[in-house]
């Protein structure tokens, strides 16, 4: 913990913005059990990175974004904010925290008081830290909705007079309300139509690179956080499997999870009834987790060290991270491919190197 | 930069009538209690005060008896001779301000109980929920009688006591209808801005809950206004000589077999007052079930 | 423009060489707009034959009317809506002005139907073999037994584990992905003609829907199936044909490989050109500006003008469905390949 006379010491890595250490998150399922949604994950956002957190339900990456935002309280690890450990700081002293770091959630439908008007919504956040006179807040709602493209008018409506895709605007614009420098999206766009949500992450990507914010991303859709991520982390039942540049996770994946995801995640191009790694079985529940690998009820290729060993993290290579007994093995992914046939993806055929084929 | 086009809807208000409120009931029920407080300002500007002393002479005599004097006893007189309709009149802001004081302490106590038991969790919701529990367990008309064996009757005492007891319904409802509310995700959007959490409560959750305290506090209006009869009724209540309708029920049970009619006003009041009041929460509540389909949408 | 009439039928025959199973013509429904000149088309003209053993993708987004498509073909419109126009054939037979106890005889049986929330289209508090025997009993004339017996196979196909304990189980004991598989035995049990999905797995994690859609794919290559769907990736995925809709319209068809290449239509181009599709050179996504016509709107010309980046003047007239070379598209100015990307 750091002390609070004179200069306070940093914790943590000094590259990242925001940080999360050995993050640990469980609840407490009907029945007394425990919930383990998230189990010792560590993660940073350098400023002006994207990174995206991509998962299936139960992966718990919308946990790790609710508890990186202390709504949450973790069962072990760190939170750190620019320097500062913010794990475990009360309601007032999170206040200047809270103007840098801000979130933007999944339903636009309910994210906004539906009573309240525009201007109302956003410049919640600037009255409760007393951002200034209301000839200022208006102003800045009235910057503020153009920056998310709204006309300035908007600010006299309610919420049901606007789309689904125009109350996400007005819910990222609320959040730039403090200036923050670090910003995290829970799912921003999967409850949109398709053609809103290419605005919607332009709109994101436009406003990280105009106002230098830090972006985690969470969502399910891996093609869309590999559109707007610079480096991803893939999470399974609470743990992160695999991490990286966006190119080289989904180019040349090593975590089966990872393969079966991509494989899954149906793509606009012709040639669509190609074949597909299909995992059996469903998702697993957090209360009852597998042993060993918590992956390997599903995977194709498990082996029986991986029934009774669980994988630890591996950086195989620098940012790049693994775990799986199988990683780093550069012919298992291609075992992987071989395995089942399967063509990859569009697109990716420029990541691999003419050495490296089969 | 990516630019939207606003919709140009029309703003979701609820569409007035040409005349009315757009509720059926609320209308009547306003227009029957717009009756009842006329009816209350009239007593003070066009009658004569001194139509509330008794003539013996004219006592107990049937509705429409013309008296000496020329006036008109349209629901008869007492057996102290007062006009019978007058003295209900007079009874109005007895029996109403009672009820009306009473209903604004329950629903005042009941929100503010509810409100703290939906936010905070662990032992403070257990003591609260407890504590709800516990005060539906007292027998009202007990807790009643003690007050006013102690206190005395009166104004005051019978509205508090009435107030101070009756809110648990109104707690309950709220609290359920406040942890919904507490779940939106508007709630965890203030919250982690560093909203406080009253600011969150009184503004985020008490306009959600505005219909539901109106529906109720008119109901309960009702219901109040018929206890408080009933313990007047009982001698409970207002002091015996206060023309509250309850004391007037209770009066014109001894002349039952010679002067039925006496009943007739207190009751054909109590029941308007009633009716009324119902047909308000009627209206309420169908204007927030119109409204909620436009706004939620 | 005779050819119009005529082509639509024709286009029809292009990919699958079987007999026509169901035939939509001009389908129209409308639902009342007080206080505004028209009412409201949540299908605005809508025509199409399905042949036999082809799998036909409905896409659209939200408003495009799909799904209301599919709720006509089967008689389930919601009230206040209503059919005002056009016919629903089934081979040789109307069925869209079928009297209540004869749809029902045709629900079930003749068309089952795969609907997206299994939660609502399961009954919660029975269990799932009750259903199953349920829907049997009432088109099939069997026994109890048998009924049964055709309930466990029907789970069996789908590829449910432990069959015949299931039957007990109720639906809330099931997985998403489980219960979905239930949706389709229960879809399937009487052997329907034409199956109706609607959005049968959007709400689906990736790894499980590509479990329903290998199922779909697999268990029926040979089944006459009408997919609706708002991703276009997934109908990539098992359709043979599609056809995109907007604003209760068709704007293009075709066949699945000719739409994904060549779009025609302005909007099938910024809907392909809005989705990411794991492309490593990282093109910027190009979005559609503005949204979709809502139900308040009142539409004149071609709904999507409003929003296009090729609308001419001549757009201010509701262009018809009809042939650009080999492929029906409602444009005036329909795009050529060279113009698809940028």
């Amino acid at each position: 913990m750091t002390e609070t006379t004179g200069a306070t010491e940093r914790v943590g890595n000094d590259e990242f913005l925001l940080e999360a250490e050995s993050l640990k998150v469980t609840f407490r399922a009907p029945g007394g059990r425990k919930l383990h949604a998230v189990d010792e994950i560590s993660l940073g956002v350098r400023p002006r990175e994207t990174v995206g957190l991509v998962g299936e339900s139960g992966s718990g990456k919308s946990t790790v974004a609710l508890t990186l935002m202390r709504a949450h309280e973790p069962e072990g690890g760190r939170i750190i904010f620019d320097g500062q450990d913010i794990t475990h700081l009360n309601y007032k002293e999170l206040m200047p925290v809270r103007r840098r770091l801000q979130m933007v959630f999944q339903d636009p439908y309910s994210s906004l008081d539906p009573r309240w008007s525009i201007r109302r919504v956003i410049s919640e956040p600037l009255k409760a830290h007393k951002f200034g006179t209301r000839q200022q807040i208006n102003d800045r709602v009235a910057e503020l909705l153009e920056q998310v493209g709204l006309p300035p008018d908007a600010a006299n409506r309610v919420p049901s007079q606007f789309s689904g895709g125009q109350r996400q605007r007005i819910a990222v614009a609320r959040s730039l309300a403090l200036q923050p420098s670090a910003l995290i999206a829970d799912e921003p766009v999967s409850s949109l139509d398709v053609s809103i949500q290419a605005q919607i992450i332009n709109l994101l990507r436009d406003l990280q690179d105009r106002l230098h914010i830090a972006l985690l991303i969470i969502a399910h859709d891996l093609a869309l956080v590999h559109q707007i991520s610079d480096r991803i982390i893939v999470m399974y039942l609470g743990e992160p499997v695999e991490e990286g540049p966006s190119d080289e996770v989904v180019g040349r994946p090593q975590h089966p999870y990872t393969v079966a995801l991509l494989s899954a995640t149906p793509v606009p191009e012709p040639g669509g009834d190609r074949k597909r790694i299909v995992l059996t079985g469903d998702p697993p529940s957090p209360i009852f987790r597998p042993n060993g690998c918590r992956f390997h009820p599903r995977c194709p290729i498990a082996q029986d060290r991986c029934k009774v060993e669980k994988p630890p993290l591996k950086e195989i290579a620098p940012g790049r991270k693994v775990s799986c007994w199988f990683a780093g093995q550069l012919d298992a992914p291609r075992d992987l491919w071989a395995l089942k046939d399967v063509p990859l993806p569009p697109g990716v055929e420029a990541a691999r190197r003419p050495s490296e084929s089969v | 930069m990516t630019t939207a086009t606003a919709t140009d809807k029309p703003a979701p208000a609820f569409r007035f009538n040409k005349l009315g409120t757009g509720s059926l009931q609320l209308d009547l029920g306003l227009l029957l209690f717009a009756i009842i407080i006329i009816a209350l300002l009239a007593q003070w500007i066009v009658l004569d005060e001194s139509a509330l002393d008794g003539n013996l002479r004219t006592r107990l005599k049937p509705m429409g008896f013309v008296g000496p004097d020329g006036v008109r006893h349209l629901f008869g007189t007492d057996q102290l001779g007062r006009d019978l309709l007058f003295r209900v009149l007079g009874g109005l802001p007895w029996s109403l301000g009672i009820s009306g004081v009473a209903v604004i302490c329950v629903a005042v106590i009941g929100t503010f109980i509810g409100l703290v038991g939906a936010w905070y969790t662990g032992i403070v919701r257990t003591i609260v929920l407890l504590g709800i529990a516990a005060m539906i367990a007292m027998p009202f008309l007990v807790l009643a009688l003690v007050v006013v064996a102690v206190v005395g009757r009166g104004f005051w005492p019978l509205s508090l006591t009435m107030g101070f007891i009756a809110w648990t319904a109104v707690s309950r409802v709220i609290y359920a209808e406040s942890r919904g509310l507490l779940t939106r995700e508007y709630v965890l959007a203030a919250r982690l801005f560093g909203v406080s959490k009253w600011s969150i409560l009184i503004f985020h959750v008490l306009p959600g809950l505005r219909p539901t305290i109106l529906v109720m506090a008119a109901f309960f209006f009702a219901v109040l206004l018929i206890i408080e009869s009933a313990l007047s009724f009982l001698g409970l209540g207002a002091p015996l000589n206060a023309p509250s309708w309850g004391n007037m029920l209770s009066d014109s049970r001894q002349y039952l077999t010679i002067a039925p009619w006496m009943m007739f006003a207190p009751a054909g009041a109590i029941v308007l007052a009633v009716i009324s009041l119902n047909l308000i929460g009627d209206g309420f509540a169908e204007l927030s079930r119109k409204r909620a389909r436009a706004v939620e949408v | 423009m005779s050819v119009a009439t005529e082509g639509v039928a024709d286009a029809a025959r292009t990919a699958a060489s079987g007999e026509t199973i169901l035939s939509v013509n001009d389908l129209v429904v409308e639902f009342p707009r007080p206080g505004q000149p028209t009412d409201f088309r949540a299908v605005n003209g809508v025509s199409f034959d399905l042949r036999q053993g082809e799998t036909l993708g409905l896409v659209g987004e939200s408003g495009s009317g799909k799904s209301m498509t599919a709720l006509s073909l089967l008689g389930i419109v919601p009230a206040p809506g209503k059919i005002i126009e056009g016919s629903i054939n089934l081979r040789e037979r109307r069925i869209d002005n079928l009297p209540i106890n004869e749809l029902r005889k045709v629900r079930g049986n003749d068309i089952g139907m795969v609907f997206q929330d299994p939660m609502t289209g399961l009954n919660p508090v029975r269990s799932i073999g009750s259903q199953l025997t349920e829907s049997v009993l009432r088109h099939q004339n069997v026994t109890k037994q048998e009924a049964t017996e055709l309930a466990f196979h029907a789970l069996d196909d789908v590829g449910i584990p432990s069959a015949r304990e299931r039957l007990e189980a109720f639906p809330h004991e099931l997985s998403g992905g489980l219960r979905q598989r239930v949706m389709i035995a229960l879809a399937l049990i009487n052997h329907p003609e034409v199956i109706i999905a609607d959005e049968a797995t959007t709400a689906l994690d990736a790894t499980i829907q590509a479990q329903i859609l290998d199922l779909l794919r697999e268990r029926l290559s040979s089944a006459t199936m009408i997919l609706i769907t708002h991703d276009m990736g997934v109908a990539a995925e098992i359709c043979d044909r599609i056809m995109v809709m907007y604003a209760g319209r068709i704007v293009e068809t075709g066949t699945i490989e000719e739409v994904l290449t060549s779009p025609r239509h302005p909007y099938t181009v910024g809907l392909l050109s809005a989705v990411p599709k794991f492309d490593i050179r990282r093109p910027k996504l190009v979005p559609i500006p503005g949204i979709p016509p809502t139900a308040e709107d009142i539409v004149r010309g071609c709904p999507f003008a409003p929003r296009c980046r090729f609308a001419e003047p001549d757009c201010d007239q509701r262009p018809p469905l009809e042939y650009a070379e080999d492929r029906l598209v409602a444009c005036w100015h329909p795009r050529s390949p060279s113009e698809r990307s940028k």
